[in-house]
């Protein structure tokens, strides 16, 4: 569905992508894991259309996406969930998700917006009993499945999530990923980018570690758990004495 | 080095003004022009004063013709109305002047946004407003007339020509005073909190204060224009202060180009003497104003010549070579050998000072929350003195805020904070500069509109004095500081392999070599603690173990280092304390290896355990 | 009190100008930080165009009204899409720069077009005088407040109820987001353009009964309207039509009182006092970054 090619992107004058690949099937949730400052979110710009300045070929659904701005994507079915929620504050959560589904009356569905915005609110009943609250009042795990539930008014063929968990309680975060782990039993496809490496392993089919601009290692993500790398990545080589480099 | 040649080359233009300054009059056929050079002057004056204001520190001002007005009233009202020597009275009304500025400036200029330029338009409406109805002051509508001519002793300036060369002269004198400020360490301060005012604030550069001298003195240069005018017409009205022609001084500093003073004379020349050259241009001028300006603002948003100047240069060098950014060349991972000529084997070489156990910082019980949402919560930990301490977690655990909360940048809602026995907590950044700490930050913030070397003389300004008067007149002692900060940057850039680079733009550096400025800006004032930010996020392996390397090298020269990092590499192999965050509070502290095996601290990163 | 009931009338008059004006400014900057400089100049436009519409070309009033808004409509978009969209990228010291040459550029055709005369228009339905609660009301009164109640009223509407306006919100609060939501955010960009030149024009249209017309009425409205934004709080439409009416009451009851020759000095004086006591004005909420 989603096809990446050796797509290098620079930011500030450097290379933040150093000609990444990855493909996304039908029905497929992949993970892309990899410590801060690896290029996870530029990656997901890049393919969003929100990041410009890059070369590479990147299509969906057969057609040719790189380059397209970003709010051209939203029609072909592929919706981002951005870094840090970004949910329109002073707009109430009812708003917000309709503004999920911004394009809903152009794309000729069945049911009327008000319909499937009913349809969303009783997935997510916490939201239900908040739909006339602002959004920049609500508490950081209720913001989450806002901008989860944002995303999937759309009912979008690729829904890609750029870390969801960052700066959740672990409680609140174990509650994000089971609404992760609902859609995934539902059929959906499914993109996620995610610092904490064990639960994205643990919900996904395939893998892709980033590390500084490079796919180092991909493949099911079952066989990662157990590789060691993906631990090295995150907590360094085991040090056999202190101070080595001097 | 470039930049003594910048000052030959500032010295060159001033001997050509000078002597296009002497030289213009006797070229002259048609008398009438020597006025409009006399007005061209005045308004020289004026607009030196604001792009300095707008270029260097960045303030937008709509009220200049209202200082201009006042200075000129000012002048005129002391001289005819109670006798004053029109001398004694132009200073009077600068002071006046000043005094006003001071007023509006104070509150306005504390905040972050475009407040001054709302608060200069509201004054100048209501001081032309003023001017007009106190008409038995003023002379109202009419204008007040009978302004006497300046004069030193006999010498009375009466005349076309005698004006010409007392306004060229001060217009002169001010153009000096002007660029002397402009290559000072007051204006390099300026210039840095133009590009990055919270980074500034974090060299030492205190940025509110700056901002109210700056319009403070750019209202006096106005006011002695003012003065100048009025005893030049021998009359004064009130329809040549209007906000319109606050305007006209704005559009004369754009169309120079912003940053320029040289720019800023162009200007004034080019639309001072627009209206004179096209005789029924009346009808149109606002017409062709107003496209002007619009075109040049959308083309060349630095200013017309400095916009032609870069066009120029695209052509005359190679095409894109110029302005292009220089790449990182060090792509593969080499051996120890390092990168960009910085011997590793030096910094191995120094001695590993042993870290004592004196305590340099002491972060106690802090808590920060921000509407709400918990950023730090009871934060406690050491750092000790001579240690290379690191602060590692999950993102959002609270890295980089608690670096904010000990510079300053954000105050905690409890707790304290104690650097070498004194309570910091509540001081400003720029206090906590001088008082011996030194940072980075995880989003680089390079002071773009300056050059390499420049920016890393910005990081010595909290153990440097040289202020406004001293950078403006430019006497001895004030060399001998700058010959001496010159001399500490230059060693900080050869420190990091930068010395080659000192005259670039900083805006040109990779971002490799961006890091490490930022690194050398740091260094520069010989801190005793350096707070480092992710100095090596971003850069490929090779040039992270050079930097490690360096802060080591750093430790070994006696100064503290508190380093936030993700690269647990080094980490953990630079480290003599790691210090473990989770959700704003310490979940962990000890060696490097104790925390590598430490369980909490893995199910923190991962998410649970392999 | 007689003379306060009148002052109030008169206050709330101008007020109501204030309150369109505000709304105007209110809407770019929402949609993009800019200052639009320009707006008094739409404001001119609409009493000029409706002037020729009226006088010139005898088209009845109810025709030329909605013509002069859908007139100056199509050059508040031409601004954007002529002198702002080029320029996007740049600082919004620049952008509000192109807004003041637009606005000079913008006057200075207006000059040649009308002249420097000063015009008159006859009120909307005549002038006979009604009375009310001890102020004396003129039908052109009525129409001001009716006029703007309708504008506030419909702006809110669109604001909250429709597709469009709710995506200009979302821009307004987040442009990157809004278009991964597939807003096209120039089009909203534009659009702001467009909504505030019809707010301008209308508060031109209205006014110009009880006052002269000339080809920069505008430049003091759209000044005094800027001073009420930033009373009611800078990108509050709420605050900007309270700001709007309470400046209007405080000008008209400072000038009846204290002085009508520095009834001028009253706006301005006002917008320095909210600017160094509480310059995020009476809705806005504080800044908390320190320097």
């Amino acid at each position: 569905m989603l096809e990446v090619e050796n797509v290098h992107a620079y930011y500030r004058g450097n290379e933040a992508l150093k000609g990444v690949s990855l493909e996304v099937g039908p029905g497929e949730i992949i993970a892309l894991i990899g410590a801060n400052g690896a290029g996870k979110t530029t990656l997901l710009n890049c393919i969003s259309g929100l990041h410009t300045d890059m070369v590479g070929r990147i299509s969906f659904g057969g057609t040719d996406i790189a380059g397209a701005p970003a709010h051209k994507l939203v029609k072909h079915g592929l919706v981002q969930c951005p870094e840090n929620r970004q949910l329109f504050g002073s707009m109430t959560v009812e708003e917000n998700l309709e503004m999920g589904a911004y394009l809903w009356s152009e794309q000729n569905r069945g049911e009327s917006l008000s319909k499937r915005l009913e349809h969303m609110l009783r997935k997510f009943p916490v939201l239900k009993s908040r739909r006339r609250q602002l959004a920049g009042t609500l508490s950081g795990g209720e913001q989450q499945m806002v901008a989860i539930a944002r995303g999937l008014m759309s009912d979008p063929k690729l829904l890609m999530l750029d870390e969801p968990s960052l700066g959740l309680a672990p409680i609140i975060v174990e509650e994000v990923f089971g609404i992760i782990k609902e859609m995934r039993n539902e059929g959906r496809t499914i993109l996620l980018v995610e610092q904490n490496a064990i639960a994205a392993l643990d919900l996904s089919d395939r893998a892709y570690l980033l590390e500084t601009g490079s796919v180092t290692f991909s493949g099911p993500s079952n066989v990662f758990m157990k590789d060691a790398r993906v631990r090295r990545a995150y907590l360094g080589k085991d040090i056999e004495a202190p101070n080595s480099a001097c | 080095m470039r930049i003594r040649l910048s000052g030959v080359k500032s010295h060159l233009g001033l001997v050509i003004l000078a002597v296009f300054i002497v030289l213009f009059p006797l070229a002259l056929s048609n008398p009438y022009y020597l006025n409009v050079a006399n007005i061209i002057g005045i308004n020289t004056i004026i607009v030196v004063g604001l792009t300095l204001l707008i270029g260097y520190a960045g303030q937008v001002s709509l009220g200049h013709a209202a200082f201009y007005g006042i200075g000129a009233y000012t002048s005129a009202i002391l001289t005819v109305t109670y006798g004053f020597n029109p001398w004694l009275a132009l200073v009077l009304a600068a002071l006046v002047t000043g005094s006003i500025a001071f007023i509006i400036g104070t509150p306005t200029l504390k905040l972050h946004g475009h407040y001054l330029v709302m608060a200069t338009l509201g004054f100048n409406l209501i001081a032309n407003i003023i001017i007009v109805q106190c008409d038995s002051v003023t002379g109202g509508p009419s204008g007040f007339p009978g302004v006497p001519p300046l004069a030193i002793g006999s010498w009375v300036f009466d005349s076309d020509i005698k004006m010409y060369c007392l306004i060229w002269s001060m217009a002169f004198i001010g153009i000096v005073l002007g660029l002397n400020l402009s290559m000072s360490r007051v204006g390099r301060g300026l210039r840095a909190l133009h590009s990055g005012e919270s980074a500034a604030n974090c060299m030492g550069v205190p940025a509110s204060k700056y901002k109210v001298k700056m319009f403070v003195l750019s209202a006096v240069f106005a006011s002695v224009a003012g003065s100048l005018y009025a005893h030049y017409l021998s009359f004064v009205s009130p329809k040549t202060f209007d906000i319109f022609f606050s305007v006209e001084l704005v559009t004369m500093v754009i169309v120079g180009g912003m940053g320029s003073i040289w720019g800023g004379l162009f200007g004034s020349a080019f639309l001072t003497s627009l209206p004179n050259v096209l005789s029924s241009f009346d009808e149109y001028k606002d017409i062709f104003y107003g496209f002007i300006l619009v075109v040049i603002l959308i083309f060349t948003p630095e200013g017309f010549i400095p916009g032609i100047l870069q066009k120029l240069d695209f052509y005359l060098k190679e095409k894109g070579q110029r302005n292009k950014k220089r790449i990182d060349d060090s792509s593969e991972e080499p051996g120890l050998n390092s990168v960009s000529g910085i011997p590793l084997a030096d910094s191995c070489s120094s001695k590993r000072l042993e870290a004592s156990n004196d305590i340099i910082l002491g972060i106690n019980n802090i808590s920060k929350s921000f509407g709400g949402i918990a950023a730090a919560s009871s934060l406690t930990f050491d750092v000790q003195k001579g240690s290379i301490t690191s602060l590692i977690g999950p993102n959002g655990a609270g890295k980089t805020t608690t670096i904010n909360l000990i510079y300053g940048v954000y105050k905690p809602n409890l707790g304290t904070i104690i650097f070498r026995n004194n309570r910091i907590n509540g001081l400003y950044p720029y206090q906590i500069a001088a008082m011996g700490m030194a940072r980075t930050f995880q989003n680089l913030q390079i002071f773009d509109n300056i050059t390499v070397l420049e920016n890393v003389m910005v990081g010595a300004h909290a153990i440097s004095h040289n202020e406004f008067f001293v950078s403006m007149l430019h006497p001895p002692s004030y060399w001998k500081e700058e010959k001496l900060i010159r001399e500490k940057a230059l060693e900080a850039l050869s420190f990091f392999g930068l010395e080659k680079e000192a005259d670039l733009p900083a805006c040109q550096l990779s971002f490799g070599e961006q890091k490490r400025l930022e690194m050398a800006r740091a260094i520069v004032s010989e801190p005793e603690l350096i707070l480092l930010d992710e100095p090596v996020a971003g850069l490929n392996r090779a040039e992270s173990i050079t930097i490690a390397g360096l802060i080591m090298k750093i430790r070994s020269r006696g100064a503290t280092v508190l380093l936030v990092e993700h690269d647990i590499n080094v980490v953990m192999s630079i480290s003599d304390k790691v210090v473990v965050l989770n959700y704003g509070t310490m979940i962990a502290e000890g060696t490097p290896i104790q925390i590598q095996k430490n369980e909490l601290v893995l199910s923190a990163y991962l998410g649970g355990s392999l | 009190m007689d003379h306060l009931a009148q002052f109030i009338v008169a206050g709330l008059t101008t007020g109501s100008i204030y309150a369109l004006i505000a709304l105007g400014f209110c809407v770019i900057h929402n949609a993009t930080g800019i200052v639009n400089f320009a707006q008094g100049d739409f404001i001119s436009l609409g009493g000029l165009v409706i002037f020729t519409l009226l006088m010139g070309l005898k088209i009845p009033l109810i025709i030329a009204f909605p013509l002069s808004v859908i007139a100056v409509t199509i050059v508040g978009a031409l601004l954007e899409r002529v002198a702002i969209r080029p320029a996007r990228s740049r600082s919004i010291v620049i952008l509000v720069f192109i807004t003041i040459g637009a606005s000079i550029f913008m006057r200075g055709v207006f000059k040649i077009l009308w002249g420097k005369n000063q015009m008159g228009l006859p009120p909307f339905s005549g002038e006979t005088p009604i009375n009310f609660a001890g102020a004396t009301l003129m039908p052109q009164n009525l129409w001001i407040f009716g006029i703007t109640l309708i504008s506030v009223i419909g702006l809110h509407f669109f604001f909250n109820r429709t597709r469009l306006g709710k995506a200009m919100r979302a821009t307004a609060c987040n442009p990157r987001a809004a278009s991964l939501m597939g807003v096209n955010v120039n089009s909203m960009v534009l659009l702001s353009f467009a909504l505030s030149g019809a707010l301008g024009a209308i508060a031109g249209i209205i006014i110009v009964p009880i006052t002269t017309l000339s080809f920069d009425i505008g430049v003091m409205l759209g000044l005094k309207g800027f001073a009420a934004a930033v009373l009611g709080g800078y990108g509050n439409s709420l605050g900007a039509v309270l700001g709007g009416l309470l400046l209007g009451v405080l000008e008209s009851v400072g000038a009846g009182v204290i002085s009508s020759t520095y009834k001028d000095v009253i706006a301005f004086g006002i917008l320095l006092l909210v600017l160094f006591i509480k310059p995020s004005g009476l809705l806005g909420r504080g800044d908390t970054e320190r320097l």
